[in-house]
């Protein structure tokens, strides 16, 4: 069929009108007020496909038709204009204005056709390099926070290196991909977590909790032109099967023509702990001894009976009858603001047909605990080469390195996390004194005086380094196959791989406290991890873009098609020794060494194609797309599954007075999510070795070599209005996800032999709406003050409709929180995916376990961006709100088990439960047959992001120019600056198993900082 | 030409995407060995065999661990997480003001992974029934194997459950459990499939096993030598059945302590002679033959303990008993079922007013959502 499709393009060609006597036109692009030329800016002729694009002094040259035309002007920022050309006249000039709206953007909407936002069938979310760059960012994820209508994004926690998850339009699955797929210049790219093992020294319960970096951690920020978040079904034509969770489209900086232009940036700034609740203030030494952590049974006489014999001589020697030290452990292991800085470069330019872009980019950021940080370092060059008049041909290779120490943190059965550490040890000494041999003094305190840790010991001598070199690399091919007044036929072929090596190294040598013999983890005193992770994606396009205007230009239609190819592969590696000698970190002589070592292959081919008609003056737009893929990792490899959409859009332009346009907008549309690689094997599990045999067993989870996609059919409605001769625009989204063939892992009863399978067995839906509303209520030409204001609100929730028969409700391993006790997922039929289930202590005495407690999704999420600029000064701010959504404050929990809470003392509500707040929370808690006790609102108001910027005028610039300066900026920055909320802890926005479904656990992680940074960019 | 050259280009790329053939995508499983991949092997019966032993020697620990904890041979002392003290001592409130363990918590375990060796072993046996390559007196003795394992782990379910009852038999298809059988029902399967085994270990004849133990069963390798560690745990059943470290933590204090399987890899007794004569000390105490009961008592008092024998068995030759059997088993999983089975749970220590003494570990939450919540389930 699409051979015919092809064919039959192909053959359209030969029709071809004749070409006509031409005259030239020149002039020059300016800024609207201003002399200020816009180089690149693109010129052409309505109706056909003739345009020029302006040099570095805004002026074009163009060949035209003879006769009366009409040139239009547009360049991505700035709105479009259209110019009346008489026959006889040469010159044309163009001021353009800006285009605070974003009315005239640019939307993706196939592998190789764009279309202008105005006429998108669907909302569209854009965000520009000026709105990416302007505040230093740990890595993408942290940039965007707060600029993404649509979107859900937070960070994991504060380690330096990045880490964090962007979740579109809610939840989408339960046990599948929840992560959206990444596309840079058409190259699918890797956002995948390598698991750092980390969980061999905490003895945590998997790699969800290992604070891992997912790698979109790599990536430049200023190498980026745009991010394009396709937020449903509308990315189902051109992704399949990988998009349900939505696709962010990256596309970074390409050259333009025109003499060279040099940009150099230099940062320099730090980091600082954003919140510190404390801890506990000792009143005497009689509340210590009394404490969990020593208890004595009768404080006040020297030979009392103690728990921890240790701890009370301690807490005797520092500790009087009325007073006992105070030591912020927070403030004083995550009180470092060490100097972070960021050079950055860029040089571009070219001549009509060869453009060039190269950049450079070297980051460092220093955690504020000691031993932590980031590196980031990266080069890239992109071409653009014209081979005769029908061919371009684009080519551009990135090459990145990134280093990270992040510490240790998140959940822990060693008491190595030091949020684990502190807990349990009342903050009475100095942790950081030595001894007599130079040596950490040993902690005294904690459940029992070994298996404690001291949290300075351990930063100071432990890694965890990761060292992550990659390459992502593309080519692609424009064939301007045929090109008329009536026809435009293109071709397409790209070809790009994400290529990287991911080296970590953890070590605990055998000297750590909680390393010692005796210890959870002294089985094997000292551990060494080390790994190699090599990941390969590559993919190649093919596409066909066939474009029909006829000569009354009543419509026009672009037919697309063509063929993707997707190859990927994961190959890694660990060797984890423990019981390692002092003074060796190699693995080799270890007591104990454990080694893993997967590969994971998986390849996906697809075609698509699509029909997008524009007619009614450009008012409506009807668009139709298909694709059909097949995929490895399904139970029937040869299988083709099939999506399709459908999409209409029309603009009613000038109804009212005040009103410019009203567009009302709909799509319908399919997408998938594809299972995970071997679940369509029925295997066995290696139990290890007995007698030195290995053995095999029943696997606990059984495969399906009938699984196949999950299934999404989203129909989205909106209306998007500008006002107020364009200063205001509005956008509204409804949108409703129904996702079948829901991939479960039912658990079954185990007196079978079973634990759980994998199964296509059931349905959920999410809802949601969108709404944005952008104002320029002031736009002043005399002095340049103008004042852009956007404000952003959604909100969505996900239920799980039903599940197959026989499937039983069922929850994620530790990734969705613990047990009943501490609050956790469980996907319920008929209730919502984040519902959060606990045990309940009720009036009677009785305890309801298991039931819902609360919900973990967010009532309503809200950004308020800010833009001011007032001759050379322009002040920008977003602000970021999360109204609801619980969170279960484990850490509290910790720190009330230990006795050491910021808030312990605090008078009690019910004196008879607990003497004081914080043994009444722990007593009402009672073990976890209270689960709400420690579960908390988590809303939040942050400041994200605030800039000051300053652009230096010329005349002040007379020094500079003789190196060749032309533009200097100088701003000042911060991010997340502060956080209004009510919760009491850290920071709500963590997650303790990284990238969940639903995200509600607060457990010891690395604390979040806020950072500032001054930034001077030069312009050559 | 235009024309020519575009139809090329898009039937050749069209060709070329159809020569990614359907083996290309057909991707093998790397990284786990497949039911496929094994099953035709010569070493599969081997891997099977092994998995069997594996499961066993796995789930022995936390299997004495979780007893042991019970009947106040040991505690279990892991200070960052209270629930391994409240729910093994503390638990939950039940039914009539009884304390029962929380179903879904920590001390529910080792329910999946016995039931997952005797489907181990129902796996070797379907595997022994369909290989060509054994013969037919080689089949009975990997039969005769299995089967006494597959006991072995039934019954450990039903001497941690007791009163609730089991399910004695693996379903074929997972999703269709097999149903609850009585506590002594469940005690007769256990004899029965011992027994089976027994039929099957005797037709092997002087056959060797057509794979290799572990040095644990030395002396017991072959199915005639493995029949009398088959016997012995039938004894085991039949006398159970005929009835029907230093610091603090969570209040508990301990002052002394002592190390029984102090690495990894330390063997733990399934089954010893020392106990056999117990067993025999005990079946000759039930018949009243208490004479013959002193001498093994004795023998175990002076070879085993180092102690002087006793002239008589006393007041409470029970007692006198199970006193031996506390020293004489330590932490090989007796304690809480010996006191259970005589009626003497109440005599086990409370270190402190909070905690209990659990009477049966639950049927596991999963179990009890997967059936629809039988009575079994409290």
């Amino acid at each position: 069929m699409f051979r015919t499709l092809f064919c039959a393009a192909a053959a359209l060609l030969v029709i071809a009108p004749a070409a006509s006597a031409q005259r030239e036109v020149s002039g020059r692009v300016t800024l609207a007020g201003s002399s200020e030329p816009i180089p690149d800016a693109s010129v052409g002729v309505v109706g056909i496909p003739v345009g020029a694009r302006t040099n570095a002094r805004g002026e074009y040259r163009l060949r035209v038709p003879d006769g009366d035309v009409t040139l239009a002007t547009r360049m991505i920022g700035y709105k479009r204009q259209t110019v009346r050309v008489a026959a006889g006249q040469t010159t044309v000039n163009f001021e353009l204005e800006k285009d605070v709206l974003q009315l005239e953007a640019i939307t993706v909407t196939g592998a190789a056709t764009t279309m202008e936002r105005r006429n998108a069938t669907s909302s569209v979310s854009q965000v520009s390099a000026d709105q990416l760059e302007r505040v230093p960012a740990v890595s993408i994820e942290n940039a965007l926070q707060g600029k993404v209508l649509g979107a859900s994004i937070n960070m994991n926690n504060g380690a330096p290196g990045g880490g964090g998850q962007i979740q579109i339009r809610g939840a989408s699955s339960l046990i599948g991909k929840i992560d959206p797929l990444y596309v840079i210049d058409g190259v699918i790219v890797s956002n995948d977590v390598r698991s750092n093992n980390q969980r061999y020294i905490t003895n945590s319960l998997n790699s969800g909790e290992e604070n891992g970096t997912n790698r979109l951690a790599d990536i430049n920020p200023a190498d980026i032109e745009s991010v394009e978040v396709l937020k449903g079904s509308v990315a189902s034509a051109i992704y399949g099967s990988q998009a349900t969770n939505g696709v962010v489209v990256i596309s970074t900086k390409r050259g333009r023509s025109g003499s060279p232009r040099f940009q150099l940036t230099q940062r320099v700034g730090t980091f600082q702990l954003i919140r510190n609740k404390g801890l506990r203030h000792y009143a005497n030494v009689d509340q210590l001894l009394t404490s969990s952590q020593v208890a004595c049974k009768t404080p006040t006489t020297a030979t009392a009976s103690c728990g921890n014999p240790a701890g009370a001589a301690a807490a005797r020697a520092v500790c009087t009858a009325s007073s006992c030290p105070y030591y912020d452990y927070f403030g004083m292991l995550y009180g470092r603001t060490a100097p972070s800085w960021e050079t950055s470069g860029s040089m571009s330019g070219g001549v009509e047909t060869t453009k060039y872009f190269v950049s450079f980019n070297d980051r460092e950021d220093a955690g504020i605990a000691m031993n932590t940080g980031a590196r980031r370092q990266s080069v890239r060059a992109s071409v653009d080469q014209a081979i005769g008049s029908k061919i371009t041909a684009n080519v551009a290779t990135n090459i990145m390195r990134s280093f990270s120490q992040r510490g240790i943190s998140n959940n822990d059965n060693t008491n190595s996390s030091p949020l684990y550490g502190f807990a349990y040890s009342p903050n009475v000494l100095d942790l950081r004194q030595r001894d007599a041999t130079g040596n950490y003094i040993i902690n005294p305190f904690g459940g029992s005086p070994l298996n404690i840790s001291n949290p300075f010991q351990t930063f100071d001598l432990m890694r965890n380094n990761e060292d992550v070199y990659r390459v992502i690399a593309n080519a692609t091919v424009n064939y301007q196959a045929w090109s008329s007044a009536r026809n435009d036929v293109r071709i397409n072929v790209l070809a790009g791989a994400d290529r990287f090596s991911s080296q970590n190294f953890e070590f605990a040598p055998p000297s750590l406290q909680f390393e010692q013999p005796g210890t959870n983890e002294g089985t094997f005193p000292g551990a060494s991890i080390q790994g190699n992770g090599s990941t390969q994606l590559v993919n190649t396009n093919l596409s066909a873009v066939w474009t029909f205007t006829p000569n009354n230009r009543w419509f026009s239609a672009t037919t697309s098609g063509g063929t993707q190819y997707a190859d990927r592969q994961l190959s890694d590696y660990t060797i984890v020794a423990q019981g390692l000698t002092p003074s060796v970190v190699a693995a080799t002589g270890a007591v104990h060494t454990t080694t893993f070592d997967s590969l994971v292959v998986q390849r996906n081919q697809a075609y698509y194609a699509q029909e997008d008609f524009l007619t009614f003056g450009e008012k409506m737009l009807l668009s139709a797309a298909v694709r059909t893929e097949r995929s490895s990792v399904n139970g029937d490899s040869k299988k083709f599954y099939t999506f399709p959409r459908f999409g209409a859009s029309y603009r009613i332009v000038r109804p009212f007075s005040g009103i410019g346009e009203i567009k009302l907008r709909g799509t319908v549309g399919q997408a998938g999510n594809q299972p995970n690689y071997g679940e369509r094997f029925l295997t066995l599990t290696n139990g290890g070795q007995i007698g030195g045999q290995t053995g095999l067993i029943q696997a606990a989870s059984i495969g399906n070599p009938k699984i196949r996609p999950e299934r999404l059919i989203e129909s989205e409605f909106g209306i998007d209005g500008s006002f107020l001769d364009d200063r205001a625009q509005l956008e509204v989204t409804f949108f409703n996800r129904d996702i079948s063939d829901l991939l479960v892992r039912p658990l079954l009863a185990q007196s079978s032999g079973v634990n759980q399978e994998v199964i296509n067995g059931g349905s959920m839906r999410t809802r949601g709406t969108e709404i944005g509303v952008t104002l320029a209520p002031i736009e002043s030409r005399t002095n340049g003050l103008t004042w852009t204001s956007r404000t952003t609100y959604q909100q969505n929730s996900a239920k799980i409709l039903k599940f197959a028969p026989g499937v039983l409700p069922f929850n994620l391993n530790a990734t969705g929180g613990f047990g009943t006790a501490y609050g956790r997922l469980k996907f319920t039929p008929g209730n919502s995916v984040s519902a959060i289930y606990g045990n309940r202590k009720n009036a009677d005495g009785t305890v309801s376990r298991d039931i819902v407690l609360a919900d973990a999704n967010p009532k309503y999420m809200m950004a308020f961006s800010n833009d001011l600029t007032w001759s050379n000064f322009r002040l920008g701010t977003v602000v970021d709100m999360r109204k609801g959504g619980t969170v279960s404050n484990l850490t509290l929990n910790l720190y009330d088990e230990g006795n050491t809470t910021w808030d312990y003392d605090k008078p009690s509500p019910n004196p008879a439960v607990g003497a004081t707040l914080g043994a009444y929370r722990y007593n009402t808690w009672a073990g976890g047959t209270n689960t709400s006790v420690y579960l908390f609102d988590g809303s939040f108001v942050k400041v994200r992001e605030i800039t000051l910027a300053y652009d230096v005028p010329q005349q002040r610039l007379n020094a500079l120019q003789r190196f060749g300066v032309r533009t200097t900026n100088l701003s000042v920055s911060g991010r997340n600056l502060f956080i209004i909320s009510g919760y009491d802890g850290f920071d709500p926005e963590v997650n303790n198993g990284g990238n969940v479904v639903a995200r509600f656990v607060d457990l010891a992680q690395y604390p979040p900082s806020r950072s500032y940074f001054f930034t001077v960019a030069l312009g050559f | 030409m235009i024309r020519h050259v575009a139809r090329a280009t898009l039937c050749a790329a069209w060709l070329a995407s159809l020569a990614c053939s359907a083996d290309k995508f057909n991707v093998p499983q790397y990284n786990a060995p497949t039911i496929t991949g094994v099953n035709g092997t010569p070493q599969a019966l081997q891997l099977y065999v092994s998995g069997v032993l594996l499961q066993e020697r796995n789930n022995i620990g936390g299997y004495n661990n979780d007893v042991g904890i019970f009947g106040r041979e040991s505690y279990s002392y892991f200070p960052t997480d209270a629930r391994s003290v409240s729910h093994y001592l503390i638990g939950l409130s039940g039914a009539n003001n009884t304390r029962i363990l929380d179903p879904a918590g920590f001390a529910s375990g080792q329910w999946f992974n016995w039931y997952r060796n005797m489907k181990n072993a129902v796996n070797l046996v379907a595997f022994a029934d369909a290989n060509g390559a054994l013969s037919p007196t080689q089949k009975s003795a990997v039969k005769g194997f299995a089967k006494t394992i597959r006991g072995l782990s039934l019954y450990r379910v039903i001497v941690t459950r007791d009163t609730l009852g089991v399910p004695g038999d693996i379903p074929a298809d997972p999703t269709a459990p097999a149903a609850f059988l009585s506590r002594d029902a469940a005690w007769q399967q256990v004899t029965a499939i011992l027994d089976e085994a027994k039929a099957d270990l005797t037709a092997a004849g002087s056959t060797a096993f057509p794979f290799a133990l572990d040095d644990g069963f030395a002396g017991f390798n072959t199915p005639a030598s493995f029949l009398k560690f088959n016997r012995g745990l039938a004894a085991r059943v039949l006398v159970n059945r005929s009835k029907a470290a230093p610091g603090t933590n969570n209040g508990i204090p301990a002052t002394a302590y002592f190390i029984m399987y102090p690495t990894n890899v330390s063997p733990v007794p399934i089954i010893r002679n020392e106990e056999l004569i117990l067993l025999r000390a005990e079946a000759n105490l039930g018949a009243g033959n208490a004479g013959a009961a002193l001498t093994d008592i004795n023998t175990i008092r002076t070879v085993s303990g180092g102690l002087a024998p006793l002239g008589s068995l006393g007041a409470d030759p029970i007692g006198a008993l199970l006193y031996e059997r506390r020293y004489s088993l330590l932490w090989e999983g007796h304690r809480w079922n010996d006191m259970r089975r005589y009626g003497r749970l109440s005599q086990l220590p409370l270190d402190l007013p909070s905690h209990f003494v659990a009477k049966v570990m639950p049927i596991p939450k999963q179990e009890c959502d997967a059936r629809g919540t039988p009575t079994q389930c409290q």
